[in-house]
């Protein structure tokens, strides 16, 4: 069984380091891709920024935590492009029928999809996240690892996620639309502080679309550590990577294949 | 750029008229789409709740009257068509060859491409938004007298709008890839177009700022007049959406003769 987890991990790095030679392959473009979206990342906190000009807290949210925040929700999501990018086109994916390229392969289906796709911008995501947590909190090392495991389970959660949204295709045929609106509603809620929201919109925040567990826990964790949080977030994300890969198989079975004939590095 | 007189501008409306008979057949598509200004105005109705309370005001705007202003800020950020990305694939794909060699300019064809979209977009995005933020905020107090103003206001928006996209767009005929400068762009509307909140809360400083670049007037300063109609705002943004159409056409139609003499067209 190790020696099965190991050959997956090296099989994830070496898709992840081929994603990334590739697109080093044009330097310039990558850089300016990284930096404009750590920009663009920086714009997003304005809004709170002027918002604490004029309130001291909101509902126990400071702007340090608005910012904490961010740097989860955008690591999170980093993780999440950089890793498992192909989890943002599987509904096409199923409905145009190119699975046929992974299941003739000798490897897991449903990761070889995730990892086969990198988003180059999401660098500029996991620079902002870690930029914002070092300004935040001057970390020590352990809990930069600390960070780094907090987002890693965050982008277990929306990868998951958008896995169970992009699987609805196997049964509903094309539903891009869908599944985009889905993940873009976790992805917005998290930017947001539960503060703000009604218990009914929490507990929906918890369940149905987790954005509480892609940041609003891991702040909570950050600002006051708690194993029981922790084991919380780590139980969930495991827990809904298991039913992302069962709903996925379990779609599977209807799949039917597209008959094309692609070229799938143009996919 | 060729000019354009007389009879000639029948021709703009009649592929405006196409494009907004091509957005119709989509109707349902573009009410779908409308989820995106349900799931922020609902973040928002709970944010101003939460921070504003039922008397508390931000830049004279209480939490309703925030909402409403948000509602028609967003409306014309999600009503503006991607037009402006058609030149980057134009340039791309070769396109631009055949479209260059049409008998009409190139960018007012954009421009009517532009327009018979964006009305059936607004028109969507108003219609569900405005019941959503009744629902979650309550009616909004409209002196309908002055609705001729409010809809000049909103055309020289969408107008001014299209321009500030469409100088970045010609960026591709340098540059090929613009998406990276829509990204900044998009986040300068956050800020200095006021999206989520008017620029009249900003800092002194930042708030200048926004007064004399473009974006203001194509999206805080219309949505304000809605929800706070005044004369003084009112020629404050008149004038600032005709100067700076007149200055954005003059800039497009000098990148576009600049560009077009050194763009290398792809395939096609």
């Amino acid at each position: 069984m190790f020696t099965e987890a190991k050959r997956v991990v090296r099989f994830v790095f070496q898709y992840f380091s081929a994603n990334l030679q590739s697109a080093m392959e044009y330097r310039g473009a990558f850089l300016s891709q990284v930096v404009f979206m750590f920009l663009n990342n920086l714009m997003l906190l304005f809004f709170w920024w002027v918002l604490f000009t004029q309130i001291e807290s909101l509902n126990g949210w400071s702007f340090e935590h608005v910012m904490l925040l961010y740097a989860v929700a955008s690591g999170a999501y980093a993780c999440q492009a950089l890793l498992f990018g192909g989890s943002f086109s599987l509904s096409r994916a199923v409905a145009e029928g190119r699975l046929d390229f992974y299941l003739a392969l000798p490897k897991p289906v449903l990761l070889h999809v995730l990892i086969s796709r990198s988003s180059a911008s999401a660098w500029g995501d996991l620079a902002f996240s870690l930029v914002i947590f070092a300004l935040t909190t001057a970390p020590s090392p352990g809990q930069l690892l600390g960070f780094l495991i907090l987002i890693l389970a965050g982008g277990v959660v929306t990868t998951s996620f958008a896995v169970l949204a992009h699987s609805l295709s196997f049964w509903l045929g094309h539903s891009e639309q869908l599944a985009g609106q889905l993940t873009e509603a976790l992805l917005t809620f998290s930017l947001y502080p539960e503060g703000i929201f009604s218990a009914t919109t929490r507990l929906v925040l918890y369940t149905a679309i987790p954005a509480g567990f892609v940041s609003y826990l891991p702040v909570r964790i950050l600002k006051d550590f708690g194993l029981a949080h922790v084991g919380m977030l780590l139980v969930f994300a495991l827990g809904l990577a298991v039913a992302a890969r069962l709903v996925f198989y379990r779609g599977l079975r209807r799949y039917e294949s597209g008959n094309l004939v692609v070229i799938n590095a143009l996919d | 750029m060729q000019l354009v007189s007389g009879g000639a501008w029948r021709k703009y409306f009649k592929v405006a008229e196409i494009s907004f008979t091509n957005r119709i057949v989509y109707l349902a598509d573009h009410f779908a789409s409308s989820i995106f200004l349900i799931l922020i105005l609902f973040i928002f109705s709970q944010l101003w709740k939460t921070v504003l309370g039922p008397s508390e005001e931000i830049a004279g705007l209480n939490s309703t009257a925030m909402l409403w202003y948000m509602l028609f800020t967003e409306m014309i950020a999600l009503s503006t068509p991607r037009t402006h990305q058609l030149v980057s694939e134009d340039v791309k794909s070769g396109d631009l060859a055949y479209k260059l060699v049409r008998p009409c300019s190139y960018i007012l064809y954009y421009f009517a491409v532009y327009g018979g979209e964006f009305i059936i977009r607004a028109v969507t995005n108003l219609t569900v938004g405005s019941a959503f933020a009744h629902l979650a905020g309550g009616p909004l107090a409209v002196d309908w007298s002055k609705l001729g103003w409010v809809l000049l206001g909103f055309v020289l928006a969408a107008a001014v709008n299209f321009l500030v996209c469409f100088c970045v767009a010609l960026l591709a005929f340098w540059l090929e890839e613009t998406r990276p400068f829509f990204w900044i762009l998009n986040k300068m509307t956050f800020i200095f177009g006021g999206l989520l909140v008017p620029v009249e809360a900003y800092p002194e400083g930042l708030r200048r700022i926004s007064y004399l670049l473009p974006l203001r007037y194509s999206f805080s300063a219309p949505a304000r007049l809605v929800v706070n109609f005044d004369y003084s705002l009112l020629r404050q943004m008149l004038a600032g959406q005709l100067i700076w159409a007149v200055l954005l056409a003059s800039l497009a139609a000098l990148m576009f003769r600049k560009g077009v003499r050194r763009v290398h067209v792809h395939g096609g």
